[in-house]
């Protein structure tokens, strides 16, 4: 697809929407954003695939049944977001529940992590240990936490959100939102270094 | 705006900043899910409302069918000299059709609000008996949690899957295996299979229904899906459970093939666990220790043994090859940590 500026594509998004032309609106915004809200549920899922396709879906279905109330006031891509927020958060707290559920049982399905790896040097930085081990402390994070990393830092660049745009998925101020930022990132600092605390 | 950043969260924040955006590039979309959005959203899109503009185009090309044939030129001459006469009419008339449009739009209006409170109202519903189904379960009173999670998947095609699933992992705790296994049989028989992670979950609990049932072909069948589907959250138990049913047939044929693959497997879910974390790997490597304990040695369950069979390693109590293996992976391990 022909590389266009994201706002043209909001203005097409917005236009077809108030036009009441939902198929086009669907297909401008599967098109334009699919991979962005993909990224977003594959991190926030710990990197579980599969699962992170049935969320994209539902973020999609629940965007078609919205579809007609979809107006200006944000952004496409903050619109989708924000659904894939709170279905992320909703999925892993019935992902919990599931894996209690079979965990009493011989059927043996847990995801739970205690401890953490050995700390490693400072020349690994960026190198394939230390991005796994950074998806590792990613996993270890509070959901919430996880999810306004990944919404600010989380995609390709154009795929992120500014600070402004995730305060108002999470209905705090821009300042709340810097502070949680800056919070989350130094607890996953903690995390690879120390494993956790 | 990478000045900025260095602002707002320090330069000691950098990397780990650099490290997320690198992870994120490492992320392929499925090439198929762009199709199945599309294909699937647009069954639950409004009705498409038309623009002015299309209204205009439709009379246009309407218009131009009914003047095209020369034929019609007197029938629309005679039509102007009527529309004269009857034009004060004609307006009453756009009065008349303009107040039912807008009365039409009212009763919409409210059907499209009973509608949103009738789902609400299913929603609440829903909730209800999924916290009775989940309550029960706790209880360990498996039949009534079954019967909850049964009636929402009866009710609702869209959760039917993961309710359903629900309603068969209560009844494989109820020992029900029989009933556990229709369930889920019914469902996969008319389905394409997929790696959705219902669909994953469905067959790693079927595989265990088989395996209790003593059906350890099948069983081994339903875990290889599983195990072979790529990275999701089920494959390291799947693994595990290859590995109890080699071991089971070892037992019976005493083939040391057998016994190799039993390993294999074993290793295959350490090897996944590790993926994960050092703790996961150590916790899996706990597990299989847990499964070399004789069944006396078990908490007692109305199942019997049936209850215990899909963590069942004991045949490879006493085999060389395993318990040096076995070792080996626990001074690893413990060295890791």
């Amino acid at each position: 697809m022909a590389e266009v500026h994201p706002e043209f594509i909001d203005q097409q998004i917005q236009a077809s929407a108030v036009a009441g032309d939902y198929r086009r609106t669907l297909d401008l915004l599967a098109r334009t954003y699919l991979d962005t809200v993909f990224h977003y549920c594959c991190r926030m899922l710990n990197g579980d695939r599969a699962l992170a396709e049935d969320v994209t879906q539902q973020v999609f279905e629940e965007a078609c049944k919205g579809i007609a109330e979809f107006r200006e006031e944000s952004s496409a891509k903050t619109w989708l977001l924000a659904i894939a927020h709170n279905l992320a958060l909703r999925e892993m707290k019935t992902r919990g529940r599931r894996a209690r559920l079979l965990d009493t049982h011989a059927a043996e399905v847990t995801a739970r992590v205690h401890a953490a790896p050995a700390p490693e040097s400072e020349s690994e930085v960026l190198s394939q240990e230390w991005l796994r081990r950074l998806h590792w402390a990613l996993g270890q994070l509070e959901p919430a936490e996880r999810s306004i990393l990944m919404m600010r830092f989380g995609g390709e660049r154009r795929g992120e959100l500014p600070a402004a745009e995730i305060a108002q998925i999470l209905g705090v101020s821009r300042a709340t939102t810097y502070r949680q930022l800056q919070e989350a990132l130094a607890q996953l600092k903690r995390i690879m270094t120390h494993g956790g605390g | 705006m990478e000045g900025d950043e260095r602002e707002e969260y320090g330069e000691e924040l950098q990397d780990v900043i650099e490290g997320l955006r690198r992870l994120a590039r490492g992320v392929e979309t499925p090439p198929a899910l762009l199709a199945k959005v599309l294909t699937r959203g647009e069954c639950l899109l409004p009705p498409q409302r038309r623009s002015m503009g299309w209204w205009r185009q439709v009379a246009r090309a309407w218009l131009r069918g009914v003047v095209a044939p020369p034929g019609w030129g007197l029938a629309l001459a005679s039509a102007c000299l009527v529309l004269l006469f009857a034009g004060p009419t004609i307006v009453t008339l756009r009065g008349a059709m303009a107040r039912l449009q807008a009365q039409l739009e009212a009763v919409e209006k409210r059907e499209r609000g009973a509608l949103e409170h009738a789902r609400q109202l299913m929603h609440m519903v829903i909730q209800q008996a999924d916290r009775l189904g989940h309550a029960n379960f706790e209880l360990g009173r498996y039949e009534e949690a079954e019967e909850s999670y049964w009636q929402i998947a009866e009710r609702n095609p869209q959760l039917q899957d993961d309710y359903l699933i629900k309603a068969a992992t209560a009844a494989w705790y109820a020992c029900d295996y029989q009933k556990a296994r229709d369930m889920l049989e019914e469902r996969i028989k008319d389905k394409p299979r997929s790696e959705s992670s219902n669909d994953l979950l469905r067959h790693f609990v079927l595989g265990s229904v088989y395996h209790s049932l003593g059906d350890l072909d099948t069983a081994m069948n339903q875990y290889k899906i599983v195990a072979e589907s790529g990275e999701n959250e089920y494959v390291e138990a799947a693994w595990f459970n290859v590995g109890v049913v080699y071991a089971l047939q070892y037992q019976k044929s005493k083939d040391e093939k057998e016994m190799e693959k039993s390993i294999a497997a074993l290793e295959e879910s350490i090897k996944e666990a590790s993926r994960r974390s050092r703790a996961q790997s150590a916790e899996r490597i706990r597990k299989i220790q847990e499964a070399l304990k004789p069944f006396d040695q078990r908490p007692l369950n109305k199942c019997g043994d049936q209850y215990h069979v899909t963590q069942d390693l004991t045949a490879l109590i006493g085999v060389s090859a395993f318990t040096e293996w076995l070792n080996q992976k626990q001074v690893l391990s413990q060295m890791s940590l």
